[in-house]
């Protein structure tokens, strides 16, 4: 019996173990083929690549508020693949003259050009289209297709659904021209950065456009990487400060007729910018309308500072014991040095003058004097260790050097010893003069102006690393020419004084060279200031540049300065010295 | 018991029963396997659906993080300087000068905070960390093993 029915067994065996090796085997065959054959459908291939552009990076200042961000606008174009010509072409271009203001014909031709894959896909209509408007199109269409009846669209009713809107990012600057000259802008005319911070952090808020593989595998879902998105900054500006400043400056340009003019306020313990105000300003919403150059005035423009700049002189010679506060000179109206004669801003300055009166007076011919005690070699290393004629390293694009003449140059000659002791013959960007007076309100010790406080990226908030650039000057010296700035500010008497504010000061009056010498028909109008004296907490610098209603920075930059001042105490919050001095 | 009895001497006596009982234990066997395919196929069906979810949401977070951020724009210029500045007038307020401020003295009066955005972004563009294993198939799940098996082997 075994013989007759061994065979039918064993076939029936050999077709079940068929049959389960079949299953088997399908079980492991299914998870190695290329998954995407068999769920995704085929026109659409395993992957595709695209360039993903990350988000730019956001600009806050000191306080959180946004100062440049990203706004969603939208692309309106059309579809060519989508649009029969002879059937939509035109209902399109009505629909859409509804919402916006087309040329029909153009968009007629361009609704009509054959599709081509790679060649001829879209056509854009219109670009930076709002958000609420996309809405309203959208919902037009799509009530529109609803009241389509089967029946109509078997008729070859028009379609709409060639119309489409492509999203993106573009710039946008929620505070208008606010900080303009320290933020600079993106062109969307060709997506760069230019000036400011937008063009020096370029690189870091723009993150990485990256070639990206967008996998259709469900399996490889969690491995598709995303490019870093550019980094947010933070910088040290208080836009409320930068706004008060702005509104200050616009009317001290008002009413003294300057053609530009620049103040900044900064922290001199740490070189905080706390605001940066220059007039004109541009709406870097609408940079394209603007013209000539942008007014990066402070890092850009150097120039003769004039009378400004003998708080460095004085500084460099009582910290080389060339002089002391009590030194006398002689000032006789008019003094004959490398073969130019030097003559003051009045006859009327006494003629002997301690050092403390030479910056009273603003004394061009005592500070000639002063400068020869100290010589020309030391003279022009405390200058280098000023970093005057050097770029300070402020984070803001476009920042020149300007230019001094020293000894190691061919063409110096003692005369501009003499000229360059009260600020002229030489060219200095006011951050220069910035960076170098810190050092008077701080203690000896220079601090470099930046606006940058800090980075976040990947929700990682890292402040900026501060070194400093350097001592130029001894802390007693600091302390004794502070001292002597407050007492020639209160004895100068152009009432520069801020209500309970102990602060020191100098104005300048710098004359602006043309094609036939000096002249003191227009003047760069200067004023440098720090308080309160004995902590300081803000340090501004003013330039109104040709002011018509007075050629003197007494006049004209120095009340601005006071106004400033008043306004920053209040901003920050800070007592009275008689108050401060009370509560110690 | 006598039942139980009864069936086994059937059972002893049934012819073809070594064969009925080989074929029993093959359709076992089987059906194991069947069973084992239909999980694994099942879980693969599923990590295929999740992964889609996954793709589909990465989308929407990206979309949603662009359309956060036009909306804080939005909400900056609403309250920017120049408009806060036209309701304060408006409402009939004015600039305050140092003189007229009161000043008190408050132990332990916190400062105003400086901006710290570190808690409010959050990186969820590139956290994937999906063990390997999840994504391995059958065969290479084996593949692994038999390798993890021979290079145990020649380390020792």
């Amino acid at each position: 019996m075994d013989g007759l029915y061994k065979p039918r067994f064993s076939l029936a065996l050999a077709l079940y173990i068929a049959f389960g090796g079949v299953i088997v085997g399908r079980m492991f065959w299914l998870p190695n083929m290329d998954s995407a054959e068999t769920i995704i459908v085929e026109n659409e291939g395993l992957y595709y690549e695209e360039v993903v552009v990350p988000p730019r990076g956001q600009i806050y200042d000191r306080w959180g508020y946004l100062l440049a961000g990203n706004q969603t606008v939208y692309e309106l174009g059309l579809e060519l693949m989508q649009i029969d010509c002879q059937r939509d072409a035109e209902f399109i271009v009505e629909t859409l003259a509804q919402f916006f203001k087309i040329d029909k014909n153009q968009i007629l031709e361009g609704a009509c050009q054959p599709y081509e894959e790679g060649k001829s896909v879209r056509y854009t209509v219109q670009n930076y289209v709002d958000a609420n408007l996309v809405l309203r199109v959208e919902n037009y269409i799509n009530d529109y297709n609803e009241t389509l009846t089967a029946e109509e669209m078997a008729n070859g009713a028009p379609s709409l659904d060639g119309i489409n809107f492509r999203k993106y990012t573009f710039r946008s600057y929620p505070e208008g021209e606010l900080a303009s000259n320290v933020l600079g802008f993106v062109s969307y005319i060709d997506d760069k950065a230019y000036w400011g911070l937008e063009e020096y952090y370029d690189t870091a808020l723009s993150g990485n456009a990256e070639k990206i593989r967008i996998d259709y595998d469900p399996y490889l879902a969690g491995e598709n990487q995303l490019p870093e998105p550019g980094v947010d900054l933070i910088l040290t500006i208080d836009r409320n400060m930068q706004a008060a400043t702005e509104r200050l400056l616009d009317e001290a340009i008002q009413s003294t007729g300057a053609v530009n003019g620049v103040v900044v306020v900064m922290d001199p313990n740490n070189g905080d910018i706390l605001a940066l105000a220059t007039s004109p300003r541009w709406d870097l919403n609408a940079f394209q309308q603007e013209s000539g150059w942008f007014p990066a005035f402070a890092v850009a423009r150097p120039y003769e500072v004039g009378s400004v700049f003998k708080v460095l002189t004085m500084a460099a010679a009582l910290d080389a014991g060339a002089v002391t506060p009590d030194t006398m000179v002689k000032d006789e109206k008019i003094l004959y040095y490398g073969n130019i004669p030097i003559t003051n801003w009045s006859y009327n300055i006494p003629t002997d003058l301690n050092m403390t009166e030479c910056l009273q007076y603003s004394s061009n011919i005592c500070l000639t004097q002063v400068a020869d005690k100290l010589g020309p070699s030391q003279f022009y290393d405390y200058i280098e260790a000023f970093g005057i004629g050097q770029p300070t390293g402020v984070d803001m694009a476009g920042e020149v050097s300007g230019s001094l003449r020293d000894p190691r140059d061919k063409d110096w000659t003692l005369s501009d010893l003499a000229t360059n002791s009260f600020g002229q013959g030489m060219y200095i960007t006011v951050v220069q003069m910035l960076k170098a007076v810190s050092a008077l309100a701080n203690e000896g010790q220079m601090v470099t102006p930046h606006v940058v406080k800090a980075m976040v990226k990947d929700g990682e908030q890292t402040p900026i690393q501060l070194i400093s650039p350097g001592q130029p000057i001894k802390a007693e010296t600091a302390a004794t020419i502070t001292e002597m700035l407050a007492i020639s500010l209160t004895a100068e008497g152009h009432n520069l004084q801020v209500p309970g504010f102990r602060v020191a000061g100098k104005t300048g009056t710098g004359q602006i060279a043309d094609v036939d010498g000096y002249t003191l028909d227009v003047t760069n109008a200067s004023f440098v200031g720090w308080g309160p004296v004995d902590d300081p907490q803000f340090l501004i610098y003013v330039w109104l540049e040709r002011p018509e209603s007075s050629i003197w920075g007494s006049q004209t930059a120095g009340p601005l300065f006071v106004r400033v001042a008043e306004e920053v105490v209040t901003l920050m919050g800070l007592p009275p010295d008689e108050v401060r001095f009370g509560l110690e | 018991m006598k039942t139980r009895n009864r069936l086994i001497q059937a059972y002893q006596q049934l012819p073809w029963r070594n064969q009925a009982g080989r074929l029993v234990l093959a359709f076992f066997l089987i059906v194991c396997f069947v069973m084992i395919a239909i999980i694994y196929l099942d879980v693969g069906g599923r990590v295929a659906l999740y992964g889609r979810w996954i793709q589909d949401a990465n989308w929407e977070i990206e979309q949603n993080e662009i359309a956060i951020k036009g909306l804080e724009t939005n909400l900056a210029e609403i309250t920017s300087v120049k408009m806060m500045d036209e309701r304060a007038i408006s409402a009939n307020y004015h600039r305050i000068k140092n003189s007229e401020m009161l000043f008190l003295e408050v132990n332990n009066f916190p400062a105003r905070q400086e901006a710290d955005l570190s808690a409010i972004f959050n990186n969820s563009q590139n956290t994937n960390t999906l063990p390997r294993e999840y994504t391995l198939s059958l065969v290479e799940w084996i593949q692994q093993l038999f390798q993890n098996w021979v290079d145990g082997y020649i380390i020792s």
